[in-house]
């Protein structure tokens, strides 16, 4: 058989540093944003017992999920999502209040059903916030994901906010068989007006359901808007209370100043199974890519025995990384200080007093000259007896100077990498 | 403003989008006997883009572009997470199990089917409990039972023509088929003016029954 000790497997990449360097970044002011709100950060094994994930309404099909055979013959996965497992953590250690968990993991999927390039290996960053029901703890989490778009330099973005509880109202109240709703669910989904009506003349549901059924696939666009469509097609309480719910989140994502992202979107209705609440997802416009997605699932932890509400988002990194440009400038070393065997401990000194201040230095023996030269470095500083001779690489300028005067326009400089 | 991108099932379905959009008054002049596969108009801001009709969706649920025409059959075979927004009425046909005539099922027995819609051949058999084994194959699928590859066929039939010729005959209708109008559904919001302006007139058009 032909080796493939030189090919990577599909779906799976390295990352060469500058990438590696920009998607650390992107971590970084990701995971800041979440513990400004108190979401204090989980890790959980990549692989667990494929039990875990086989009786749960979960998000990723089971057949995506990688699987393991273990040294006892158990099945394990590693891990499609990290809800669940953060379900079982909540479900161990909730006291009686409220729970903020956040994680930064990579997470596995075969992802065979799409179309096109594929990854199977994904960084996802999120939070999921336990014990609250009000729509306060909703808008937190969407204003969390807003925030961490906009201060990853994304501005360009689209919130779109739905609610299961609506369409649950009118489909569960209906006995249909389960292939029946499935496609109703579908051509809900896919906005498909055309296969809907044709699909509801064949069933039997009051016509009152089937004219709100049908006017859900128009139901999206400014929340004032569709509220006040919405408001007229209440046919029963379960409906009425997702609208106010939704009209609440969107007041209160107002105190944020976010509405400006906010449009509403009924027929935002996947995972019907696994969400009970308000849902979401967020776009970036200019990409076409959906970058986070969420919601409400107040009944997953009684999986695990106990009833905890609770609401959360997974955020794409790697989608991210794709949409925000970034100056690779930025993560360049800051000097390259070259010595000779006389100034080897001044070059030393000096490095390690830059360092201290945040810098990238690195050192070189003089010998190195011409392999210096093509370094990528702002500025390279030649360390003789006793001056410096600085060569900024970004202008061409070359100065002479002492050490004093070369430190004070390192420090006064001010230009921190933000690798550290 | 920006373009709006549509992608179009290269041959027929083009031809006769293109059609329909003169009548609006886009016009992509170079398109006649040319081999380009992009066309703008610069006034109305559209772009057509040629693909094959398989890869329509993968255009339209990219990003590539915003909405693309393309027959429901390529897009029950992909499975695509777009916005499925219009039955455009054109490009009627249907989706069929055929078989040589005389044909019998044999109970108890795998059944081999030949197709280029592996997806939809192996969903219709699984919903009827019919063990079946697929054969994919990329085109003249008829032959498959005449050289004895196949037990059946699954395919698309507009008039039957083919299948008389080659002797066979239909067993059972899948589903029926036309031209849809999808959606990338980022692109469905962003756009959403220029796509339901178009989207009227597409309505317009087939309901006033000239492009059938």
């Amino acid at each position: 058989m032909e080796g493939l000790y030189e090919i990577i497997p599909e779906g799976v990449e390295d990352l060469f540093y500058l990438d590696y360097e920009k998607k650390e970044f992107a971590i970084k002011k990701v995971k800041d944003i979440f513990k400004s709100y108190g979401y204090r950060s989980i890790s959980t094994p990549s692989f667990e017992y494929y039990d875990l994930f086989y009786n749960m309404d979960i998000i990723t099909d089971r057949d995506e999920m990688f699987k393991i055979i273990d040294e006892n013959g158990k099945i394990l996965v590693l891990r499609p999502d990290m809800t669940i497992p953060i379900a079982r953590i909540a479900a161990l250690n909730f006291k009686n209040n409220t729970l903020k968990l956040s994680y930064v993991s990579n997470v596995y999927r075969r992802n065979v059903k799409g179309i096109g390039y594929l990854k199977k290996e994904f960084t996802q960053a999120g939070i999921e916030y336990f014990g609250r029901v009000d729509a306060d703890s909703d808008a937190e989490v969407m204003a969390v994901g807003i925030k961490s778009l906009i201060k990853c330099g994304i501005n360009d973005i689209t919130v779109e906010i739905g609610h299961v509880g609506f369409i649950k109202g009118l489909l569960y109240t209906n006995i249909l068989s389960k292939a029946l709703y499935e496609k109703i669910r579908k051509s809900i989904e896919t906005k498909n007006y055309y296969e809907l009506e044709k699909l509801l003349n064949e069933c039997d549901i009051p016509s009152d359901y089937k004219k709100v059924l049908l006017s859900i696939i128009n139901l999206y666009g400014k929340p004032e808007e569709v509220i006040l469509k919405a408001e007229k097609l209440i046919l029963n309480k379960e409906m009425e209370n997702s609208i106010n719910n939704l009209n609440k989140i969107y007041e209160v994502l107002k105190h944020y100043g976010y509405e400006k992202f906010i449009s509403f979107d009924l027929g935002l209705i996947n995972h019907m199974n696994y969400y009970t609440g308000a849902v979401f997802k967020m776009y970036v416009n200019s990409h076409r890519k959906e970058v986070i997605s969420g919601g409400r699932y107040d009944t997953l932890t009684q999986k695990f025995g106990r009833y905890i509400p609770a609401t959360g988002f997974g955020l794409n990194i790697d989608e991210i990384m794709e949409v925000i440009s970034m100056d690779n400038n930025i993560f360049k070393t800051d000097y390259i200080l070259v010595y000779n065997d006389e100034t080897r401990d001044d070059a030393i000194n000096l490095a390690s007093k830059l360092r201290d201040n945040d810098f990238i230095v690195e050192t070189e023996f003089e010998e190195e000259k011409d392999i210096v030269k093509n370094r990528q470095a702002k500025e390279i500083v030649y360390i003789l007896k006793d001056k410096f001779k600085v060569n900024n690489m970004e202008n061409g300028a070359v100065y002479i100077c002492n050490e004093d005067k070369f430190i004070e326009h390192a420090l006064s400089k001010n230009v921190i990498t933000p690798i550290h | 403003m920006e373009y709006l991108n549509i992608a179009l099932a290269k041959g027929r379905i083009a031809n006769k989008a293109i059609k329909v959009l003169e009548k609006y008054g886009i016009a992509f002049l170079d398109y006649d006997n040319s081999r380009k596969l992009i066309f703008e108009d610069k006034s109305s801001k559209i772009r057509i883009i040629l693909v094959k009709a398989d890869d329509v969706p993968v255009y339209v649920e990219s990003g590539a572009a915003d909405i693309g025409i393309v027959g429901k059959d390529t897009i029950l075979e992909s499975d695509c997470n777009v916005y499925e927004i219009m039955d455009l009425g054109f490009g009627k046909c249907s989706f069929v199990v055929a078989a040589l005539e005389g044909f019998n099922y044999k109970i108890g027995k795998k059944i081999r089917v030949a197709t280029k819609y592996p997806k939809v051949a192996k969903e219709y058999f699984n919903s009827k409990r019919e063990i079946v084994e697929i054969i994919k194959l990329n085109g003249s699928v008829e032959l498959a039972p005449i050289v004895g590859l196949s037990d059946v066929i699954v395919d698309i039939v507009e008039t039957g023509t083919t299948l008389k010729e080659n002797g066979l005959v239909i067993l059972e209708s899948i589903c029926n088929i036309s031209s849809r109008l999808i959606a990338n559904k980022i692109s469905f919001k962003s756009k959403s003016k220029e796509i339901k302006q178009l989207t009227d007139y597409f309505r317009r058009m087939r309901d006033e029954s000239s492009i059938c």
